[in-house]
């Protein structure tokens, strides 16, 4: 039971990659944290700072009110999961299992015991005498868990724990993540690249990109309302639509059509000014006629099951929107497009930030 | 199938160039193996013949070739040399190997492969003939002439380099994942080593134990050069001396003595060959 304090915290690689930059960072107690973006955003080094894998060029890293910057990683009282699992190939199940314990110098009779009550709360009391080898992708992540569990540490560390399994066994996989860490209610941290995994499992998100956090906050708050143009473009199944457009009066001009400006940005861009509106697929509808849609023709269908994606193309606009099945265009009609004006977000074309949003916008940084 | 106006050859004619260039590839087969056979059937084959030369032929089916052989006093106690500077260099090679591999393979310094490449080098040169007589002075003035020690610190230091190298590519494939986790469980570096790296290259310290014995047992140059007291002469050195009053090679003894101590060799690689399944049956990971 630990929170997580991360103070201007700098990594700098041999060769001068900076791979994380002046981060700061609060986790709660008890919170399901994940850090969330692209390969080579940081995440990672985050994580293995946290763990005491990297050392830190400079800032401060606290984990349950104590200073663990310069720890060594068994000192931290931390666990961490691997992506692919680490389980020891030559001990069997209960004995990876009860390995962290035998460093932490627990008598056998406990290890033997704690090793048991583990492996049968994750289910794997038919396997706790083979060997990793002989277990499947999906045993092989829990045993890795139970390994972590059992050393019941003060804080999770998890590395994309299941982006090695295959999808359906994701998802049931990431319920149970679910389910176990709401039960045991240790603090967790969750790396993961699936903006999917995120939104499901995490109490709180950081998107993060080249080293610094893009957007903190809930998962809602992270879908909702994408702080600036690249989380809008990471975050949600369907990419967002980001339509390039220009201020006039109270409407937004997209090449022949425009729309009004929607109400989160009503009052806080000037005339004339070059701004992107971002609508996402879902949050858009097909209207028959009206003026406050974009008018196209529809080029590509894509069938996603309950529901088609159809592409309609505007002259230079391309944009996206979700149709429930059975109500979906034919290829080459001619259709408007109407982002729902409650749904659609305006952000600047200078800086990419979000207009109109001081809760999500980023404190000003300096040069 | 045949496209017109070309001849085609008959069936029988291919049956029959298939067939002769079976029969010239067997020949080839068994003129190139009778240079390896021939030696080694002889190796089994003089032993037991009262009067060997160096014809292979039929033996004589004797035993009394091994009792003249365990006359010579000195038979035994080199065999028994032979072991314990085999299994003595096998030890400090396969112990200190392991930890430099190990180092070799985690540390991230400057020239690290030009460094094992060099290191490489040295091991050829260290046993080497061009080095004996800087050895000899060395152990000379070490005061380690006429001991084992002197033998098996020359041995080792020549085995060392090639072990390493070989042993640094199974360190290698551990993957670094299995050290952190237990890292970050709080385990030390020896921990390490001791729990996890070493059970998991477990074959690659096999290779080099066994690769370790053999090139002790083979040996013959370092304790020739070494060692000045029979008694203390490993069998490689041994074999050297079985000659008749009339200076001529005694055949006899020397074909015994080789047979006797070829056996440990042989009988390792069968061990080995059915403990790790060092088989010689496809490359492939069925």
């Amino acid at each position: 039971m630990a929170d997580v304090r991360v103070r201007s915290l700098t990594k700098v690689f041999p060769g001068g990659v900076r791979a994380i930059d002046e981060l700061d960072l609060d986790i709660e107690d008890g919170e399901f944290f994940a850090l969330l973006g692209p390969s080579g955003c940081g995440k990672t080094t985050l994580l293995r700072t946290l763990a005491g894998l990297e050392t830190a060029t400079s800032g401060r890293l606290e984990i349950g009110g104590r200073e663990v910057t310069r720890l060594p990683p068994g000192a931290r009282d931390v666990a961490m999961v691997f992506q692919d699992y680490a389980l020891y190939p030559h001990m069997r199940v209960d004995d990876n299992i009860a390995y962290p314990l035998k460093i932490k110098k627990v008598s056998k009779t406990e290890r033997r015991a704690r090793a048991a009550e583990v492996g049968s709360h994750l289910g794997l009391e038919p396997l706790l005498l083979r060997r990793p080898a002989q277990l499947s992708g999906g045993q092989q992540q829990r045993v890795a868990l139970a390994r972590a569990m059992a050393f019941r540490p003060q804080l999770f560390l998890l590395d994309e724990p299941l982006s090695n399994l295959d999808a359906r066994l994701r998802l049931e996989a990431r319920t149970f993540l679910r389910r176990l860490q709401t039960e045991v209610a240790t603090t967790t941290v969750y790396v993961t690249h699936d903006q999917a995994e995120a939104l499901a499992l995490a109490d709180r998100i950081a998107v993060m990109e080249a080293g610094k956090i893009r957007q903190l906050g809930t998962p809602v708050e992270v879908f909702k309302r994408p702080a600036n143009l690249f989380v809008a473009g990471f975050i949600g199944s369907l990419r967002m639509n980001l339509l390039p457009a220009t201020v006039s009066g109270e409407r937004l001009a997209l090449g022949e059509s425009s729309v009004p400006v929607p109400p989160s940005a009503a009052g806080q861009v000037r005339e004339g000014e070059e701004v992107i509106l971002g609508a996402r697929p879902e949050f858009c509808t097909l209207v028959a006629d009206g003026e406050d849609a974009i008018a196209g023709e529809v080029t590509i269908l894509e069938n996603l099951g309950t529901e088609y994606l159809v592409t309609v193309e505007a002259g230079e606009t391309v944009v996206q929107v979700t149709v429930d099945e059975g109500d979906e265009p034919a290829a080459g009609e001619r259709v408007r497009v109407r982002p729902v004006p409650e749904r659609a977000l305006v952000y600047r074309a200078d800086d990419g930030n979000l207009v109109g949003s001081p809760a999500t916008e980023p404190a000003p940084v300096e040069a | 199938m045949a496209a017109p106006g070309v001849t085609v050859p008959s069936e029988a004619a291919l049956v029959v160039r298939a067939l002769l260039s079976r029969v010239a590839f067997y020949v080839f087969v068994v003129v190139v193996s009778a240079f390896f056979a021939l030696p080694l059937l002889w190796l089994v084959l003089a032993p037991f013949d009262s009067h060997p030369n160096l014809d292979v032929k039929a033996p004589s089916g004797t035993l009394q070739n091994f009792r003249d052989v365990f006359h010579d006093p000195n038979v035994v106690t080199s065999l028994r040399n032979s072991a314990i500077l085999a299994v003595a260099t096998m030890a400090i090679v396969v112990a200190a190997a392991a930890l430099a591999a190990y180092a070799l393979s985690r540390v991230r310094i400057p020239g690290r492969d030009l460094l094992l490449y060099v290191l490489l080098l040295f091991s050829s040169i260290v046993t080497g003939s061009a080095a004996m007589v800087p050895l000899f002075l060395l152990i000379y003035d070490l005061g380690l002439i006429n001991s084992f020690i002197g033998v098996v610190l020359v041995l080792a230091g020549g085995l060392l380099p090639a072990a390493i190298f070989i042993l640094k590519d199974f360190m290698d494939s551990v993957p670094a994942s299995y050290e952190e986790s237990a890292r970050v469980f709080g385990a030390s570096s020896f921990q390490v080593l001791r729990d996890i790296v070493t059970p998991v290259v477990r074959p690659g310290l096999a290779v080099i134990a066994v690769w370790g014995l053999v090139q002790v047992w083979g040996n013959f140059l370092i304790p020739f050069i070494l060692i000045r007291s029979p008694d203390k002469s490993p069998a490689a050195v041994v074999v050297y001396n079985f000659y008749t009053e009339g200076g001529q090679a005694d055949l006899r003894l020397l074909s015994a003595f080789s047979l006797l101590y070829s056996i440990p060799v042989v009988a390792m690689y069968l061990f080995v060959s059915h403990r790790y399944g060092f088989r010689f049956h496809g490359g492939i990971k069925r």
